[in-house]
């Protein structure tokens, strides 16, 4: 512009520049900044989702947020939209049209629950879908669910756990009931005191289950296996199991100790006085990995000291120690024996089998019976001591080959002492053969 | 060695002959050492080698109870001992050896007399191990049947 | 008359003893003339009176020892194949039986294992040797040429000879020991169309058998004995500045030493195998490759070479560097045998040798 003008520098001067309409390519110019802020404008000012305002849900025009939140979740992926749920008219362009048509603001936590059963246990409505429809049966016989049935208003009802707009699968790991989060889920009322008065109920749960080897199963290796507080109390279902249940929950994992449980005095015992079965000794939510030392400690939180059963338990417990010690001796022989370097390949797989022995003495340890565990733990120790005393056998090789090099050394050097002797004596009768 | 071609020239005084004769008969000796640990190293390596000391518990594994029908026998190939498992009642499981001790032929199991039969010369064996029929000798060996978590493990001797 | 002397007189009448006699001194035993028309007892004579310039002193014993290794690991390799089976189903097997089994087996293992290293680097020492001595100077350039060449079959000898135990550790070290050493331009497909192919497949271990037993012994057998026949023809060198070696007659010198330096070399690979034992890691499996694995020691710099550079340069340059070194009499061919009238190729062997340690180590390095 300047240049132009300069060029025409004999024309009028600078100062009346400011009173004169644009020139031509200053308003070009200007023309185009407006174009583009008008079509950056219009492509933006609708908000960042402004290509997402489905032409049938104007209810996301005002509620973006909830939009938002019903985003990712299952039910907009099956086109689940708003009015489904809430009513109203979602074509309607006003206020007064869009909440007209049996609309609902929101729902009461009675009527929360009837609104997701009125799809989730219709089986025909659930069936294109393959889920199950036992839900709001399961959630009518749990804690939860007993409780709703008769009035109460703080326990938890679906959308505590699952959310209410956005509902994601279980097996996504955002969602607050996967397997990971489950016990925060959770945790949020039953960790809670404030939430929990009057229930009459630990509140210390998730930290006890965080530091038990389940929670650090779950939580820390991210263990799969690990069971979350649904595994043991259910989902919709969720109660404590009872008294003579504790041992069929437990066994749906430790299938093994089940069978052997069922088959001590124990079981019998435990169902008439109303004990609680695996949880007796090894804790419900505080579980902590099971020791050798449990048989010495537990087996007296009941039964006399000094009597008979007590005695059965330091039995076992010496066995378990006795099995234990032995393979771990026979273990440091043979990395010992690794280090000269000896093949070890047959004893490893030897050792290996004698630890499965004592492993699967474990479970069966649960019936009580000393002579059982005797039987595998005697195998365990057998085969650890033999593997043992092969390898000290296998060093001692060693030592006894070293012994024998030195002796042959030692006679070689004999060797070349006479030879060289005799070589000598015949030099020198060949030279005093020359001489003579 | 070529010692004995060495020409004898002239008569070597006697003490010579003596000191030259002992250290000829030393290096003899150490030499003839040598030579009897080299024959001696590779006779005995050539020798066939005794068995490896076996390490491996003598046990064999059959298989679950639970697949193993009444009244039915399993042949168990073992290498370290082939043997006849006959599964009579729920509870009776009877292990024998499946080498005849006629000949050591393989024996045969034959349900419908109930006898374990030597198809080489016709032996026949019952359930106890007795020789009931044939020219075998002597009786079969049992062997011991254990039952372990469900699975039958039998030992062998 | 003596009962062997009647004896060798009625086989003199139907056998020239002679003749059969001459074959010890055409293995280097005593290497000068022997009459074939005399009698057994006084060619014999001859043959260990003679004075010989030494073989079995001083820096000559390099060769000596490397044949007494040689006969050794003929020895002990012909025990070992009273047990040894050469199939993958079998290989490890009949290995283990010789360790643990056999009588004395575990030593006549060892001791076949590390005499095959010792051959290895004694010929590599005799090489430096003759460089140094300038020995290869005319008429012995042969002796140079023999010798490079004894070096190479030993290498393969080795290679060939490790993989036979087919164990976990010997079978990954021979893998990429065949990828060095298909790398070489021509002698590279060569080779690997004689194995039947780069990977160890089960036909592999049977051709390494052969290869390992018969071919390769053969050949340097025959290398041997020209070496033999051409030092009966010219001499042995003398060290710098000697006029000749010192001589001495076959017996008693010679032989006594031949027996002492067979006693010091047997105590020397006892001692290595007692105390170094080879070590053992389980059964080939062609489908793990255990990390860390490394071609075998003596391939190391070539390997190294081969990490560093593309495969075709890398094979091109060891192809070249093998013809220089089989060639080096013809090329460096100054008449003197003293290494400081030598400047140049000294300057060049020290680079060279700088260059092959370097090289090992890059070698070792990228094999972790």
């Amino acid at each position: 512009m300047r240049s132009s003008e300069k060029k025409r520098d004999g024309e009028t001067g600078s100062s009346e520049s400011r009173t004169r309409p644009l020139a031509h390519s200053r308003r070009r110019l200007l023309l185009v900044i407006l174009f583009l802020s008008a079509a950056i404008g219009t492509v933006t000012a609708q908000g960042p989702f402004s290509n997402r305002v489905p032409p049938d849900n104007f209810c996301t025009v005002c509620h973006s947020d909830k939009q938002v939140e019903l985003q990712d979740s299952a039910h907009a992926r099956e086109g689940i939209k708003c009015a489904d749920c809430h009513g109203g008219d979602p074509k309607a362009q006003t206020v007064a049209g869009a909440h007209s048509n049996n609309f609902k603001r929101s729902f009461d936590r009675k009527q929360a629950v009837e609104l997701c059963a009125s799809c989730h246990s219709d089986q025909a409505k659930m069936k294109p879908y393959g889920i199950p429809t036992d839900q709001f049966a399961l959630y009518r016989i749990s804690g939860h669910g007993q409780k709703w049935m008769q009035g109460d208003t703080r326990v938890a009802v679906c959308g505590d756990c699952h959310g209410s707009h956005r509902i994601l699968p279980a097996a996504d790991p955002k969602s607050p009931v996967y397997h990971g989060n489950i016990p925060q889920t959770c945790g949020k009322c039953h960790a809670n005191a404030e939430t929990m008065k009057g229930y009459g109920l630990e509140t210390n749960i998730v930290e006890e289950y965080k530091s038990s080897v389940h929670g650090q199963g779950l939580l820390e290796r991210h263990n799969r296996q690990a069971p979350d507080c649904t595994r043991c109390h259910g989902t919709h279902g969720a109660a404590p199991p009872g008294a003579g249940n504790v041992a069929t929950v437990c066994g749906q994992c430790h299938t093994k100790t089940l069978e052997a449980f069922r088959n001590s005095p124990h079981k019998t015992v435990m169902a008439v006085g109303k004990q609680s079965e695996c949880a007796s000794c090894h804790g419900n939510h505080s579980i902590a990995q099971a020791s050798h030392e449990m048989w010495g400690t537990s087996c007296t939180n009941c039964h006399q000291n000094g009597s008979p059963e007590a005695d059965r338990g330091n039995k076992i417990q010496t066995l378990f120690l006795q099995a234990e010690t032995e393979l771990e001796k026979a273990r440091i022989a043979l990395d010992g024996a690794k280090r000269i370097p000896l093949d070890v390949s047959d004893y490893e797989t030897r050792l290996s089998d004698a630890r499965t022995y004592l492993v699967e003495a474990r479970p069966v340890s649960h019936n009580f019976s000393v002579d059982d565990v005797e039987d595998l733990t005697r195998r365990a120790r057998s085969i650890a001591l033999e593997v043992e005393s092969e390898v000290h056998q296998k060093l001692g090789v060693f030592r006894g080959r070293t012994i024998v090099l030195l002796l042959v050394l030692f006679y070689i050097l004999i060797s070349i002492g006479v030879v060289t002797g005799f070589r000598r004596r015949l030099e020198a009768k060949r030279d005093m053969k020359l001489e003579n | 060695m070529a010692v004995d071609s060495m020409p004898d020239a002239e008569n070597q005084p006697v003490e010579d002959a003596s000191r030259r004769s002992f250290f000829s008969r030393l290096f003899q000796t150490v030499m003839g050492l040598w030579g009897v640990a080299f024959i001696t190293v590779v006779i005995s390596y050539i020798k066939a080698p005794r068995e490896s000391k076996g390490i491996d518990e003598k046990v064999s594994r059959v298989g679950p109870l639970s697949e193993f029908e009444i009244g039915t026998a399993r042949f168990i190939a073992d290498e370290r001992q082939p043997f006849w498992v006959i599964r009579n009642s729920s509870e009776e499981l009877i292990a024998l050896s499946a080498t005849c001790t006629h000949l050591r032929c393989i024996l045969q199991w034959d349900k419908g007399s109930g006898r374990l039969v030597c198809p080489c010369h016709a032996g026949a064996f019952d359930l106890n191990g007795n020789v009931v029929a044939g020219p075998p000798p002597g009786p079969l060996q049992t062997l011991k049947v254990d039952t372990r978590g469900g699975i039958v493990y039998v030992n062998l001797s | 008359m003596s009962t062997s002397r009647r004896l060798v007189g009625w086989l003199e009448e139907r056998l020239n003893l002679t003749e059969i006699f001459s074959f010890f001194t055409t293995f280097g035993l005593s290497y000068g003339e022997i009459d074939l028309n005399k009698p057994l007892a006084q060619a014999s004579r001859e043959a260990f009176t003679r004075e010989l310039p030494t073989y079995t002193r001083g820096p000559y014993i390099l060769g000596v020892l490397t044949f007494l290794v040689f006969i050794f690991q003929g020895i002990t390799g012909l025990l070992l194949a009273f047990y040894y089976q050469p199939s993958p189903t079998a290989a490890y097997e009949s290995t283990v039986l010789i360790i643990r089994d056999a009588n004395f087996g575990w030593y006549i293992h060892q001791m076949h294992y590390w005499g095959s290293n010792t051959l290895i680097a004694l010929l590599a020492l005799r090489l430096v040797r003759f460089f140094v001595h300038g020995v290869y100077k005319k008429p012995r350039e042969l002796f140079w040429v023999f010798g490079v060449t004894l070096f190479f079959l030993a290498t393969q000898q080795a290679l060939t000879g490790s993989l036979l135990p087919w164990d976990q550790r010997s079978y990954w070290s021979v893998t990429r020991g065949l990828e060095v050493i298909t790398t070489l331009p021509a002698i590279g497909s060569i080779l690997s169309f004689l194995v039947g192919g780069i990977e160890l497949l089960s036909g592999t271990l049977l051709r390494f058998y052969v290869l390992h037993v018969i071919f390769i012994p053969l050949a340097m057998v025959f290398f041997f004995y020209l070496h033999f026949a051409t030092v009966r023809k010219v001499g042995l060198s003398p060290l710098p500045g000697e006029k000749q070696a010192e001589a001495k007659p076959l017996y008693p010198d010679h032989l006594f030493q031949l027996v002492i330096l067979s006693l010091l070399l047997f105590g020397a690979i006892l001692t290595l195998g007692t105390l170094l034992p080879a070590s053992f890691s389980g059964k080939a499996d062609p489908f793990t490759s255990p990390p860390g694995t490394r071609p075998p020691w003596y391939l190391l710099p070539a390997y190294g070479l081969v990490e560093l550079l593309p495969h075709s340069i890398a094979g091109v340059i060891l192809l070249l560097v093998a013809l220089g070194l089989l060639t080096l009499p013809f090329i460096e061919r100054a008449p003197y045998q003293e290494l400081k009238k030598r400047p140049i190729f000294t300057g060049i062997a020290v680079v060279f040798c700088l260059l092959i340690l370097v090289l090992t180590f890059i070698g070792y390095r990228r094999g972790y």
